[in-house]
């Protein structure tokens, strides 16, 4: 039973495992009423995010309703669950593919205003945010090899991406640390860390010190 | 029991958070769907993305209810002791209720109108759980047909109607308890207003 829907993650148990079936559920479910407090808030973002509702009480119906299938389906395919996996991610795994089957279901399309245009080519490929990161990260080891220095690749981007950048590259502030000098919480701090390497990548890539750097 | 921990270098695990904030940022659902599979298995990045969630849930201001705890262990409750004794108890919530609630809240779609005020006065029970074929069974049953899109919007209705009466069930079911437990103070006791005065005088 909604063996696809459980796909994601789903990693099945040792056969050499002492643990009953009715013991795994029974555990499943003990786990699942710690980690609501953690799964809500990621349905909710995963709801509004693929667009399935845009105002509150639907959002939050929505995601009530996206809960109850994720709860339904793990405790169906108990068996399925490996209990040394974390469930907060295979949980949300198993959200993830209901959102899915909503969104297939309402033959929806992915919104286009939401997804970035392919850049164009300019003879040379926009860097991805990964080699934007090892960019940065390198500039910052100031091991002195580099071709710019982190002051320079950060003159790109406005004050406040400037700022999260510094503290993060030239610094070495990440998760807790970073969060704490900003005065907000962790997943804030990773998501504007985020934000404003997406925004230099963007700058770069339109910036003499990108041009130069064609591959 | 110990957690399969696949390890992941400082800047591989940065990278894939950062991978998760931009693919939720620009709606890429298999992105996402990577990065939670890789995170079964990894502990940092598992409290990274829960972190993120809550963060990204105060941004776009969608409020958790206080009532949210009080769902998660009555769904697991119910289905637990429904699939473990085949009964469904407290099943109280009718088919006539949920179509007054759609009604009331102007999402029939048009052209299932005339079905739903049909269902308005129907007194037929709902199951527990209710899944949209089962949804869509009570149409078959009741000799209705409606669109996918009524009986989608119908079950969300009924899953949220439900949750409140768990709600309304629990608190009845505390007061009841209280009262079990000292039931002549709650038989004899004065208002409030009146006793603090004769105390007082």
């Amino acid at each position: 039973m909604d063996d696809d829907l459980t796909k994601h993650g789903s990693h099945r148990r040792d056969s050499s495992a002492s643990i009953s079936a009715g013991q795994n559920r029974a555990l499943l479910a003990s786990i699942i009423e710690q980690e609501w407090q953690n799964l809500l808030p990621g349905i909710r973002v995963y709801v509004k995010k693929f667009d399935l509702a845009d105002h509150f009480s639907t959002i939050d119906a929505t995601a009530r309703a996206v809960l109850q299938d994720t709860v339904v389906t793990a405790l169906a395919n108990s068996d399925n669950y490996d209990l040394r996996r974390l469930p907060l991610p295979w949980l949300l795994g198993i959200a993830i593919n209901h959102i899915r089957r909503r969104r297939r279901d309402r033959g929806r399309i992915v919104a286009i205003a939401d997804v970035e245009p392919p850049q164009k080519d300019r003879g040379s490929r926009s860097l991805t945010s990964d080699e934007v990161f090892d960019l940065l990260q390198y500039a910052g080891n100031k091991s002195g090899s580099n071709r710019y220095t982190a002051e320079e690749i950060l003159s790109l981007v406005e004050e406040d991406d400037r700022k999260v950048l510094a503290l993060a590259f030239i610094e070495g502030l990440r998760g807790k640390a970073l969060a704490a000098r900003l005065g907000i919480s962790e997943g804030a701090a990773w998501a504007r860390t985020s934000r404003s390497l997406s925004r230099l990548r963007k700058a770069y890539f339109k910036s003499d010190i990108g041009k130069g750097k064609k591959a | 029991m110990k957690i399969l921990n696949s390890e992941l270098s400082s800047e591989t695990l940065e990278k894939t958070i950062y991978r998760y904030v931009e693919a939720l940022d620009r709606a890429e659902l298999e992105t996402i769907a990577g990065v939670l599979d890789l995170a079964t298995n990894n502990p940092e990045l598992s409290r990274a993305i829960a972190e993120i969630n809550l963060a990204m849930q105060d941004e776009m201001e969608l409020t958790p209810l206080a009532t949210d705890a009080g769902i998660v262990r009555t769904l697991i409750h119910k289905h637990l002791q429904s699939a473990e004794s085949g009964e469904e108890k407290d099943v109280v919530l009718t088919v006539g209720e949920v179509a007054a609630k759609l009604k009331a809240e102007r999402r029939v779609p048009f052209t299932d109108e005339k079905v739903n005020n049909l269902l308005v006065n129907s007194q037929e029970a709902l199951p527990a759980f209710l899944s949209l074929e089962a949804t869509k069974l009570i149409g078959t049953e009741l000799g209705v047909k409606a669109s996918d899109r009524f009986w989608r919007a119908f079950r969300d209705a009924a899953i949220t109607l439900s949750m409140g009466r768990g709600r309304e069930t629990q608190l009845l079911a505390a007061r009841r308890q209280r009262e079990r437990k000292s039931p002549s103070v709650a038989r004899r006791k004065p208002p409030r207003s009146k006793r603090h005065v004769d105390g007082e005088e």
